[in-house]
């Protein structure tokens, strides 16, 4: 049998280097251990000892959500990490007394609940000190984003939320977000017109839910095919549409059966069918899906009056809108 | 391409050696780098040695995890920044470390292991170990800490304030 033998790799003197203790772990190491401690833990681990307190300073320090809110009883901003109270008008973080807190500081998600405070120096101080996923800000009716907001927006690595319980803006505001948004707002929206809808689709803006009364059916049809040629997966969702327009949405589109009973006219029910446009992810194809609502026989009475009335659902779990049928719009 | 029947003999820092699958050492990135610096032809040669620098009974423990995770996929996932949690340590690998509770040098046997992996480049292992360290001192007080990593403070009553101090940014 051959045997091929590899050089040893041996340290010199040959004996066995195990570690001890903590202390005779590489430092690289220990940032692999201290990684997984939450803020609290690694703060009680800097008082241990010094090569423990180095290797802390020395770590990145990874948190799952910084939450700036206004604490309303002391008359002060109050930000939390990780469930950690780490900002209230009693202390202050500054970059070079707490430069041996951690080496970087990324959060996952930052949830601005109160515009305002972003503009208290010491709050500037702890979110230029900080990488983060998500940026999420709620804004206050009539309110909309600051300079200094949208600098922040920027910065997100993965996405933006913005939550909103009126909407105020303008076209021209729209047009200065440098990064399609997820707006999430839970009121009907009447625009001034139609093309500002269109304009947000086509700036890759989505919406989780968005009820909105447009004036125009031909809007409906330019909404499909921008959502049709989306880089991303898309989703709209059309309800509560007089069966009359729902047949000329239908033939505008040149949607043509090719499921089950996916399109069934002439019930008694049939205005309240919806209409699920799907962009799916890989094929060019643009899916048109069926449900029923005719348990919501109610809601019909609210909404028939209107000519078209959509919600609109981005990057929704299928499964949750009860599918019944497919047809592909060609 | 891996040829499951080459096999490797693993020689110890303390002389000792072992034989094992080639199955078992492409897990780690050190030997399989040893091999492949060779340009050994595995179907000439089936069987290669490699020197490493761990103990044999901590070699031990690390091919009977190699053994349990043989079948685990190559390369090992990345994790990216926001997987920080420690608590999803698969049952086989908790009750494997559990066993070492028992000894006498339970913490070592752990420091030894976490070591080998690094030096072997075993990431799967080494992952794993150190959420195992993570997890025995979270939530725990700084004495609590002290006394599972067992450690004596080196600090003087002056730099603990300092470091207090410090730490009042986030203990309100």
């Amino acid at each position: 049998e051959i045997v091929f033998l590899i050089a040893t790799m041996l340290s010199e003197d040959n004996e066995s280097t195990n570690s001890k203790t903590i202390n005779d772990l590489p430092m690289e190491i220990l940032h692999k251990i201290f990684v997984h401690l939450e803020l609290r833990d690694r703060l009680n681990a800097r008082l241990c000892c010094s090569t423990v307190e180095k290797a802390v300073a020395s770590a990145d320090l990874k948190c799952v959500g910084m939450d700036l809110n206004y604490d309303s009883r002391n008359s002060a901003c109050k930000i939390l990490l990780d469930r950690c109270e780490v900002f209230t008008c009693k202390t202050r973080f500054t970059s070079q007394r707490n430069s041996r807190l951690f080496s970087k500081l990324h959060v996952q998600l930052i949830t601005i609940r109160e515009v305002r405070l972003i503009d208290v120096p010491a709050v500037n101080v702890i979110l230029n000190a900080c990488t983060f996923d998500i940026l999420a800000v709620h804004l206050s009716p009539n309110q909309w984003l600051s300079s200094r907001i949208h600098e922040l927006i920027a910065r997100a690595e993965k996405g933006v939320d913005i939550f909103t319980n009126r909407f105020v803006a303008t076209s021209s505001q729209f047009r200065s977000l440098s990064r399609p948004v997820t707006f999430h707002f839970d009121k009907e929206w009447k625009p001034e017109n139609d093309d500002l809808f269109l304009e947000i689709l086509l700036r890759g803006h989505s919406f989780p839910r968005l009820d909105i009364k447009l004036q125009s059916e031909h809007t409906l049809i330019e909404a499909i095919e921008i959502i049709s040629e989306a880089v991303i997966p898309q989703k709209m969702y059309i309800s509560y549409m007089k069966n009359g327009h729902l047949k000329t949405l239908l033939r505008l589109t040149n949607a043509k059966e090719t499921g089950n009973s996916a399109f069934e006219y002439g019930t008694e029910y049939s205005y309240l069918r919806s209409l699920i446009f799907q962009r799916t992810q890989g094929s060019g194809d643009l899916l048109v899906t069926s449900s029923a609502f005719d348990e919501h026989r109610e809601l019909y009475d609210d909404c028939c009056e209107n000519l078209n009335r959509m919600s609109l659902f981005n990057n929704l779990d299928e499964r949750s809108l009860g599918v019944s049928g497919k047809s592909i719009l060609r | 391409r891996i040829y499951p029947l080459m096999r490797v003999t693993l020689t110890t820092s303390d002389g000792a050696s072992v034989t094992v699958s080639r199955q078992l050492t492409k897990h780690s990135g050190f030997i399989e780098k040893a091999i492949t610096d060779m340009a050994v032809d595995d179907n000439a040669v089936p069987l290669s040695a490699v020197a490493v620098d761990v103990d044999d009974a901590t070699l031990k423990l690390v091919i009977e995890w190699l053994t349990e995770h043989r079948d685990d996929a190559l390369p090992y996932p990345e994790k990216t920044d926001e997987e920080r949690r420690a608590d999803d340590i698969p049952a086989w690998d908790q009750a494997f470390v559990q066993k070492w509770d028992t000894k006498e040098d339970q913490q070592q046997t752990l420091y030894a292991v976490i070591t080998a992996a690094d030096k072997l480049d075993i990431k799967g292992l080494l992952d794993m170990t150190c959420k195992t360290l993570a997890n025995k001192i979270n939530g725990k007080t700084v004495e609590e800490m002290r006394e599972i990593l067992q450690l004596e403070c080196d600090f003087t009553e002056e730099e603990l304030a300092e470091i207090r101090k410090e730490n009042a940014w986030c203990e309100n």
